[in-house]
């Protein structure tokens, strides 16, 4: 079968994936940018696509935000496929670097959502198994809980305490170099 | 702008709970200082940071590996006995340590660094994660008690290593008396950490040959301590060239082994431009060349004394003293070589394809400068 790299765009757009979310909304998407997900990858690679791609997992809001990022990131593949190609003279390498922060960009735009939603954008590209995804998600949620205190996470997240009072004092004890 | 549209626009402060099943990818991301205090969050974070697969998942997704310096013996900032730094020269942890004596880090294996009292003499271990502290009992061996010699006057050599075959930490002390007589003699004596409570030093039979106590002459790897051989002062008028002779030390026969000879001859006049050292797993003899480059020998085979030059480094130090010169830490994986310069407590990675280097630190006289191979998330209940 034709790569979506390859340029040729009939064969590209011949094979087009659906994808159903949980509310039972349907998204075509191309085969190159399915396939960003390794679940539908395999999906794909069993036959097993015929008719859609059921999500049970995924709403119809979440499902076009991964659409979103898989679409801009599976052309970002595409030219790295490319570069590695005959082309390697200096305005190639410009024109590369431009889209990196061009990309770079999208992924700080593609965050700037409320905290409900990147939760759920990380749920979904776990399922989907979206590396870059995944990633880029934690990694944000990460940057959120990062210096901050017990208190404040438990307060941030709505976690009650199940420990004891003694079994608290105890890890405090044996890493103590942390809570300084 | 008003405050009440500020508040509507902004999501609630709780409420929204962290996806449980991403919270192990989430909290990979975050450096260990931050982990070990989120254990006190809640039971199911507890587990998920004390659990062994995390803690080795977490090692492999952030940058490694972390040196040890000891801290500095002329400005010595109160109550440091070391940091743990990263390779960018951020200090991931700053191991304190209240104690009136002039403490130093001797020796250090994973977790577990050997800490001298002192002196040399008197050494604790310590669990550089989660800083437990066991003393070793002072004094000498039984065995050699009856010689009712005076310990005072004695120099030890202490080294941590430990036993490939059943995991179990060791700590060989060398000592020697008779400096200034004619009567020298080398002690050797061994103890073995966490066995039963009434462990103690246990007198072993010397090296046959005197073996060299400087801190850059030994090493231990692979269940063995090396040394080289003290250089015979009666032999500095011949100029022949002849290879260093390495001793070694099996700790789990607790016997000296046959001596290796050196991988290439000598001038005796040079021996001080050589180093033992452990790296990528191997015993490494390091050889400084004329200042000018720096060649590291790893010791292939034991038996047949096979000796393999995989690395040149270009080192271009124009201070001909031993305390300036470089000495390797680590290899990484691209082929740079972490390497630490003694007085100036400068940490330098020369990447020899590119015979260029970064400096990436430089901390002042620091003792006991070496790899932290352990993890800062391990637990009391585990060594490593």
């Amino acid at each position: 079968m034709a790569s979506a790299g390859s340029g040729d765009e009939k064969a590209a757009a011949a094979a087009m994936i659906t994808l159903i979310s949980s509310d039972n909304e349907k998204f075509e998407v191309t085969e190159a940018t399915a396939t960003l997900s390794q679940t539908i990858r395999h999906m794909i690679e069993d036959g097993c696509t015929d008719g859609g791609v059921p999500l049970p997992n995924v709403t119809s809001k979440i499902l076009a935000r991964v659409i979103e990022y898989c679409k801009k990131h599976a052309t970002a593949a595409a030219g790295e496929e490319g570069s590695s190609s005959s082309f390697s003279d200096a305005a190639f390498l410009e024109v590369d670097r431009a889209f990196l922060e061009e990309l770079e960009e999208f992924d700080d735009a593609f965050l700037e959502v409320d905290r409900a939603t990147l939760f759920d954008l990380i749920l979904a590209a776990n399922y989907l198994d979206i590396k870059g995804l995944l990633n880029l998600t934690c990694q944000k949620v990460a940057d959120s809980v990062k210096g901050k205190t017990p208190e404040q996470i438990r307060e941030m997240y709505n976690i009650v305490n199940d420990l004891t009072p003694e079994e608290e004092a105890e890890i405090r004890r044996e890493t103590q170099w942390a809570f300084e | 702008m008003a405050s009440s549209s500020l508040r509507s626009r902004k999501e609630p402060v709780s409420g929204v709970p962290l996806p449980v099943d991403a919270l192990y990818e989430i909290l990979l991301w975050l450096p260990a200082k931050d982990l070990c205090r989120l254990r006190v969050v809640c039971r199911p974070w507890r587990s998920l940071l004390s659990d062994p697969q995390f803690i080795a998942a977490h090692a492999t997704r952030h940058p490694r590996p972390l040196i040890i310096l000891g801290h500095d013996k002329s400005y010595r900032d109160e109550g440091v006995l070391c940091d743990i730094m990263d390779l960018s020269g951020r200090v991931i942890k700053q191991i304190c340590w209240s104690s009136t004596e002039d403490d130093w880090v001797l020796s250090t294996h994973l977790n577990l660094a050997c800490i001298a009292k002192g002196t040399s003499k008197r050494c604790q271990l310590l669990n550089l994660a989660t800083e437990a502290v066991f003393s070793f009992p002072e004094g000498l061996s039984e065995e050699y008690a009856p010689r009712k010699i005076d310990f005072s006057n004695y120099r030890a050599s202490v080294t941590l290593g430990q036993v490939a075959s059943t995991g179990e930490y060791k700590l060989l002390r060398v000592i020697d008396y008779g400096l200034f007589s004619n009567a020298y003699e080398q002690l050797c004596e061994v103890f073995t950490v966490g066995g039963s409570s009434d462990a103690r030093w246990r007198g072993k039979k010397a090296s046959p040959n005197h073996v060299d106590m400087h801190p850059l002459s030994k090493v231990a790897i692979d269940g063995a301590v090396y040394f080289f051989l003290l250089d015979e002062v009666v032999n500095v008028a011949v100029q022949d060239a002849r290879p260093k002779r390495v001793a070694s030390f099996d700790l789990l026969a607790e016997e000296w082994r046959p001596l290796l000879q050196g991988p290439i001859p000598i001038a005796a006049a040079d021996y001080n431009n050589l180093s033992l050292v452990a790296l990528c797993g191997s015993l490494v003899l390091a050889h400084r060349v004329l200042n000018a480059k720096m060649d590291l020998w790893f010791l292939m085979d034991f038996e047949k004394g096979l000796w393999l030059k995989q690395h040149t480094v270009q080192v271009n130090l124009s201070v001909q003293r031993d305390e300036f010169l470089a000495r390797p830490l680590v290899i990484l994986n691209d082929g740079r070589v972490v390497t630490y310069i003694g007085s100036r407590g400068l940490l330098r990675i020369y990447n020899p394809r590119t015979s260029t280097y970064t400096d990436v630190a430089e901390m002042g006289t620091r003792v006991g400068t070496c790899l932290y191979s352990g993890n800062l998330l391990s637990l009391a209940n585990g060594a490593t």
